[in-house]
């Protein structure tokens, strides 16, 4: 698949404080790709770099396959980007500011604008000026100067900052229909776990600078190895399944089965031996609590971006 | 393309209310000296000087001659407070804003950038000129009478002439002509601090302390036989118009070091701010 962004061992250093330090990823088309990290690790210098606004010491940036540096126009061309804070001309109207702003990327028709006007539904709100919009509005605005030069890889900066539950429910719903119904790319950088879990296909983690982790989520949510278990007496239970060596550990209302065990033998086995199941799945791993395990790591996954630990001593850890 | 994104400068130059602080300012000082001229011992003064030199009275206390002096003033104090905040703002406020980041997510150079902006400056510059000088004219002649033109400058420039009605208007045209280059220098000083990473305010405070160190240094006793290397020299040419006989070599010779001083502010600014960081 074809790769829209590639950073290849990029490092940057403000004075003696270094903010961003070898990193290198690729985003291929048709993703919704996350960059998650803690306050100041070096995300917003990463999407600065990307888009040519903040120069990198080392290594390279390129977008559509032009280096963002030297080819900055072509680089440029098809990308759209929204930042936390919506930044307009607030003493002009919404349809100024995006006359005023799609007029550095290509001549723009009014009925373009008037079309994107209508995608983000700000239709009869564009010619009241910008010092009277919502923040919902900003945002909606926003996403229609970005979307204007018909991009095909958005660039989403902390989308979410500053919204209330309904307006990041919007936002959310927003993603999933630029990437349906238009089918761009996406490059997410946010600090709502649970919004990337349910948008994004791929992610890097930050840290101070560092990459630590770059893998896809699915991985991520298959890691876990654990089940939960709701049965009549999960004491009898567990006692029945570790004596057969069904399980190798559990907690609470969790088993762990080894790994040479087909799952549905558990089920199978309780049932033979009269005890009730209610409940059994494998329980999904959470970005959340990956992320929070990776913040407490600090150490770097192998090449394909794969953990060297396991499922089991991984919940362990936790 | 490039006179689109030249329009919208402007656009959102003269979309904002600030913008019009210095235009406000101009209207207000013209008046109040207009009110001062009107009420004071000035008029006597200007009789005397007129009549001691053998000149009908009636003829140059004219408007023409009240706008002239009017725009000294305006021109020393006024004019450089005012072209250096527009100066100042115009790629730092941007920058403080946040929407020079969303300028910058686009497909266009920054050469491109702060050369669109640069001109929207030395076209407010230019539009500020006009205005002064049209506005002038205008109150002054609501004051007094239309009339041949009346020009005294002593120092440093000792300049002393009387103009029927057509030569003076024509002179005043010119003078502008000139005058405008001095605010686009302005402008620019002003623009150049701001392509650096400094706040609006510090890009004026520094460009208005250029100038005034200018003036400082120019008006030094040991300083004299060196002054044609300070800007404020360079500025006084548009007074030279009025010289008998014109001083062409003077006012041409300023105007090349002042078209030069201007390109090479930007060219320092525009390299500035092509190596910066453009963060939140």
């Amino acid at each position: 698949m074809e790769t829209l962004i590639e950073l290849k061992n990029v490092s940057k250093k403000f004075g003696d404080n270094v903010a961003v330090q070898h990193v290198s990823f690729t985003v291929r088309r048709g993703e919704i790709f996350g960059l998650l990290g803690h306050n100041g690790a070096g995300k917003s210098t990463i999407i600065g770099m990307m888009l040519g606004q903040v120069w990198a010491d080392s290594g390279e940036i390129r977008l559509f396959n032009y280096n963002i540096y030297s080819q900055r126009e072509n680089a440029l061309k098809k990308v759209g980007a929204i930042f936390e804070t919506p930044a307009f001309y607030d003493y002009l109207s919404g349809w100024k500011n995006l006359e005023i702003l799609s007029c550095y990327s290509a001549p723009t028709p009014p009925d373009r604008i008037k079309q994107v006007i209508d995608w983000v539904g700000l239709t009869g709100r564009e010619h009241s000026k910008v010092k009277t919009y919502s923040h919902g509005m900003r945002t909606r605005l926003a996403l229609a100067q970005a979307l204007l030069p018909g991009p095909e890889l958005l660039i989403l900066d902390e989308p979410g900052e500053g919204l209330d539950p309904e307006g990041i429910a919007e936002m959310r719903h927003t993603i999933f229909r630029l990437h349906r119904e238009l089918g761009l790319t996406i490059f997410l950088s946010s600090h709502l776990l649970n919004e990337v879990e349910q948008l994004c296909s791929r992610i890097v983690v930050i840290k101070n600078g560092s990459l630590i982790y770059d893998g896809e989520l699915s991985e991520i949510k298959s890691r876990n190895r654990w089940y939960r278990l709701k049965v009549s007496n999960f004491q009898e239970a567990v006692g029945l399944l570790k004596g057969k060596g069904l399980i190798s550990s559990f907690k609470d209302s969790e088993i762990l089965p080894p790994e040479n065990v087909n799952p549905p033998a558990i089920v199978q086995c309780l049932v033979e031996n009269k005890i009730e199941v209610y409940e059994f799945y494998k329980i999904e791993e959470s970005l959340e609590s990956f992320y929070l395990y990776l913040m407490k790591k600090d150490t770097l996954t192998s090449g394909s971006g794969k953990l060297d630990s396991s499922g089991d001593s991984y919940q362990n850890t936790l | 393309m490039f006179k689109i994104q030249l329009r919208n400068e402007l656009l959102k130059l003269f979309g904002k209310k600030r913008t019009y602080i210095g235009f406000g300012a101009f209207l207000l000082a013209q008046n109040a000296m207009l009110f001062a001229f009107h009420f004071s011992h000035w008029r006597e003064r200007l009789e005397r000087i007129l009549s001691g030199n053998g000149y009908p009275v009636s003829e140059f206390i004219s408007a023409l001659t009240v706008a002239l002096i009017m725009l000294i003033p305006q021109i020393l104090l006024l004019m450089p407070l005012y072209a250096c905040l527009v100066g100042g703002d115009l790629l730092a406020k941007e920058y403080e804003d946040g929407t020079l980041r969303m300028i910058l997510s686009r497909p266009i150079s920054r050469f491109r950038l702060v050369l669109v902006k640069w001109l929207a400056g030395i076209l407010f510059s230019i539009i500020l000129v006009i205005f002064l000088g049209i506005m002038a004219l205008f109150f002054a002649r609501l004051w007094f009478p239309w009339g041949g033109l009346f020009v005294m400058v002593p120092e440093p420039e000792h300049i002393f002439g009387v103009f029927p009605l057509s030569t003076g208007l024509m002179l005043y045209f010119f003078s502008h002509i000139f005058l405008a280059i001095n605010a686009a220098t302005m402008t620019t000083i002003a623009f150049m601090f701001g392509c650096f990473n400094v706040k609006p305010a510090a890009a004026t405070i520094l460009a208005l302390s250029f100038l005034l160190l200018n003036l400082v240094f120019e008006n030094l006793p040991f300083m004299q036989e060196y002054k044609e290397y300070f800007l404020i020299h360079h500025f006084r040419a548009w007074i030279c118009v009025y010289g008998q006989p014109v001083d062409w070599a003077r006012i041409i010779g300023s105007v090349f070091i002042l078209v030069g001083f201007n390109l090479t502010a930007f060219i320092i600014g525009a390299i500035g701010f092509q190596f910066r960081d453009i963060k939140s």
